[in-house]
């Protein structure tokens, strides 16, 4: 996009005009195959937004962003919402980029960052081991010095797409198990490099996307170290601006479609008949307006005050609660038909809601379970005294 | 007008500070162990000094000349002290005033609302009121159950069925036709008196008006639903500060409470539905005042119905959480948890229950 464009063009103008991208450049509907197609699918995709200059509204041009104010962001993911394209492939953009983007060398920005975007280069985060999860700072993959090489012994797991990614950032063990999150590291490293062995986890769903990673004398250049030695866990818990604002307008823009289809669905399958029903889907409504409005009013909150405000805090909370209660009304209203899973067997729409309810259940479990944010509102928003913990 | 970020800040300053000066918890209980009534030199303070009851009242109507929006944020503030005046139907009776475009009643009714020499009451919904006209005079019959702060009114805005449909009239209290017997009411704080009129004469609003009725009509609920919502967000507020300051303090098993995740997590849900609380009225307030300068009336009743669903649970939810997580003493009639729970309650249920309201949210999503 041209600086004169940019100044010229007004918030509506500039949704029309991606607006009128999406709709002559849409790539249509999912291909069947298999993960490797779906995820070349959304490659492709992400690198035809790049290309126009449609992709990172919030990232500094000089990587490949677009550098937009948040009115047009706010018009970015609203048009995207509605487009229904495909989702950027892998976890760069969203997680490893806005830590690159305020702790990586000038090097390591020139190296990743554009590509990253372009989804050239996919990411997988290496964060989750067995014996870490909630507990994050007792992460015990190790990351041994050898003059200008660290060497990777361990195990990763919940690492989403590492089978397809092509690159790792992930958190490891340079100080003592003792010293916790003062002893934790920031790496960068590629996914085939000798030793590491990426196993997929079948989810409870069906589906494949998470996966183990083992490593077995693995050796990554200091080079791709992100920040200072045991300094990665602060590193790892930057975001970028006002990133988690705009994403939770970006959620909300999306539930609002997938909303207003089961209530079209129900509608049409005669589910309203039943005054409860009605009741139910009313409820639902308002939770899904409030949402929204939660999402704008936080968004309304940076633009007058430079903070995103309270009503921030407990956003993904609320969200991730709704996502399940969503599906979980539905599959109640759906009655004996929510019992088949596919279209051959005549389950509803393909068998989507069920599908989408057996993945709604991990909507409370992955980026921190809703017992963790829990205590993170009650303690970091509430001024709550911390429980006595083994360690911390 | 609508007042600028500092402004509503001021408000919000100078309502909490006569709040808690003038009607501390001390005074509250005077008058609950009065049994009832309200405090008169309060009402003077707030009327005279402060004109807080003229706040969304248009300065040629001797008010402030602020949007509803402000009423909302003054509202807040109430709810949470739970003062003791009869400030919420007042300042209804006065948007239903409002509501109507009507000229002649603007000027006859809304500068002794604002200046508080009137008590006022409203009777939008929840009775099933008759007006005849005879000889040009207008007279309303029928019985209203419940109606808030009605012993202390002296002019009640109640919708009554005339032969050409839904009317509000404004009828005096004080006037012949009126009969008003108070009633033991679960929030003592709010009294509710059963008001019957047998032919009482008022006066038909809306006449000369520049919107049709039923638009000022469904303005004026919409207004008294979002008032209380926003009472509700004030009252939420305080019982979730009430409880978050007893569990840092109150010490069990060598701990304060507060560091139990079991209680923990108990308020971080109940900081999230308040959050949202205050995102939907917040909004409801705007679309208030947005309706009340003409704009977006169509959708309005089914975003305040929306509001008033969600704030009134929450609400509720808070105050019996906040009785919960203070043991014993919040059990006890000294303690100030009651005191909520009873206005959580008695606000879910005056004027229409949240699951009525949700029934003007289905009916607006076509299903």
């Amino acid at each position: 996009m041209t600086e004169t464009l940019a100044s010229t063009e007004t918030v509506e103008q500039f949704g029309e005009r991606l607006r009128a991208w999406l709709g002559a450049h849409h790539p249509g509907r999912p291909p069947k195959g298999s993960r490797q197609e779906h995820f070349a699918w959304q490659r492709a995709w992400a690198q035809r937004l790049f290309d126009a200059g449609f992709a990172g509204p919030g990232w500094p041009a000089e990587f490949g962003g677009m550098d937009l104010d948040l009115d047009r962001q706010i018009a970015y993911y609203s048009e995207i919402a509605r487009a229904r394209v495909p989702a950027h492939p892998g976890n760069g953009p969203s997680i490893a980029g806005p830590t690159l983007i305020a702790y990586g060398t000038p090097e390591q920005k020139q190296r990743f960052l554009a590509p990253m975007m372009r989804g050239d280069t996919v990411w997988a985060q290496g964060f989750s081991e067995p014996g870490a999860g909630s507990d994050l700072p007792a992460l015990r993959t190790s990351a041994r010095r050898v003059a200008e090489d660290y060497v990777l012994n361990g195990q990763k797991v919940w690492s989403s797409n590492a089978d397809v990614a092509d690159w790792l950032f992930a958190l490891v063990r340079t100080g003592t198990q003792q010293s916790r999150s003062a002893g934790i590291t920031y790496l960068l490293l590629p996914l085939d490099l000798p030793g590491i062995t990426i196993r997929p986890i079948k989810d409870m769903s069906g589906g494949q996307h998470f996966c183990e990673i083992f490593f077995d004398d693995v050796t990554v250049p200091v080079a791709n170290r992100v920040g200072e030695e045991n300094q990665g866990w602060a590193i790892a818990r930057v975001s970028l601006g006002h990133e988690r604002a705009t994403r939770a307008l970006s959620q909300a823009a999306l539930f609002r479609r997938v909303f207003d289809e089961v209530v079209a669905l129900l509608k049409e399958r005669g589910t309203f008949a039943d005054e409860v029903a009605r009741d139910r889907i009313a409820a639902l409504e308002i939770k899904f307006r409030i949402m929204q409005l939660s999402a704008a009013r936080t968004i309304e909150q940076i633009r007058r005050t430079g903070e995103p405000g309270g009503g921030s805090s407990t956003s993904r909370l609320y969200q991730a609660l709704l996502e399940q209660e969503l599906y979980e009304t539905v599959l109640e209203l759906l009655g004996p038909d929510a019992l088949l899973m596919d279209r051959a067997s005549g389950g509803v729409q393909g068998g989507r809601w069920v599908a989408n309810y057996l993945r709604s259940r991990a909507a409370t479990i992955g980026t921190g379970t809703a017992e963790i944010q829990r205590n993170t509102i009650a303690e970091r928003v509430l001024g709550l005294p911390r429980e006595t913990r083994g360690a911390d | 007008m609508r007042a600028s970020d500092d402004e509503v800040e001021a408000l919000r300053a100078t309502a909490r500070s006569f709040l808690t000066g003038a009607l501390p918890p001390a005074r509250v209980r005077a008058v609950l162990e009065a049994g009832g009534g309200y405090d008169r030199d309060a009402w003077h303070t707030l009327t005279r000094d402060l004109s807080l009851t003229g706040i969304a009242i248009p300065e040629e109507f001797g008010g402030a000349g602020y949007t509803f929006g402000e009423l909302g944020v003054v509202l807040q503030e109430f709810g949470a002290t739970l003062a003791p005046v009869p400030f919420l139907p007042t300042a209804v009776a006065a948007c239903a005033v409002l509501a109507l475009g009507d000229l002649p009643a603007r000027r006859a009714l809304l500068p002794e609302l604002a200046a508080g020499d009137t008590v006022a009451t409203a009777v939008l919904t929840g009775a099933a009121l008759r007006a005849e006209e005879r000889g040009g005079a207008w007279f309303v019959s029928g019985n209203a159950p419940h109606v808030p702060d009605g012993v202390h009114a002296h002019l009640a805005v109640v919708r009554a069925d005339t032969e050409a449909g839904g009317e509000l009239l404004a009828v005096r209290l004080d006037a012949g036709g009126v009969t008003v017997r108070p009633l033991t009411a679960l929030d003592p704080l709010r009294p509710i008196a059963a008001v019957d009129f047998d032919g009482a004469p008022a006066t038909l609003l809306g006449r000369g008006s520049i919107t049709r009725p039923w638009l000022g009509l469904e303005l004026a609920v919409s207004a008294q639903l979002v008032a209380v919502a926003c009472e509700q967000v004030g009252g939420a507020a305080r019982c979730l500060d009430m409880i978050v300051d007893y569990l840092k303090t109150r010490e069990q098993f060598g701990v304060p409470i507060g560091s139990f995740q079991a209680l923990k997590h108990r308020c971080a849900d109940m900081l999230t539905s308040l959050e949202a609380a205050r995102s939907i009225a917040d909004d409801a307030c705007e679309r208030v005042a947005a309706a009340f300068a003409g704009d977006g009336l169509a959708t309005l009743h089914a975003t305040a119905a929306a509001a008033a669903a969600w704030c009134a649970d929450t609400y509720v939810h808070l105050a019996q959480e906040n009785v919960q997580l203070h043991g014993g003493i919040g059990f006890t009639w000294e303690h100030d948890a009651h005191l909520h729970l009873r206005r959580a309650r008695a606000d879910q249920l005056l004027y229409g229950t949240p699951r009525e309201q949700r029934r003007v949210v289905a009916a607006a999503m076509g299903i």
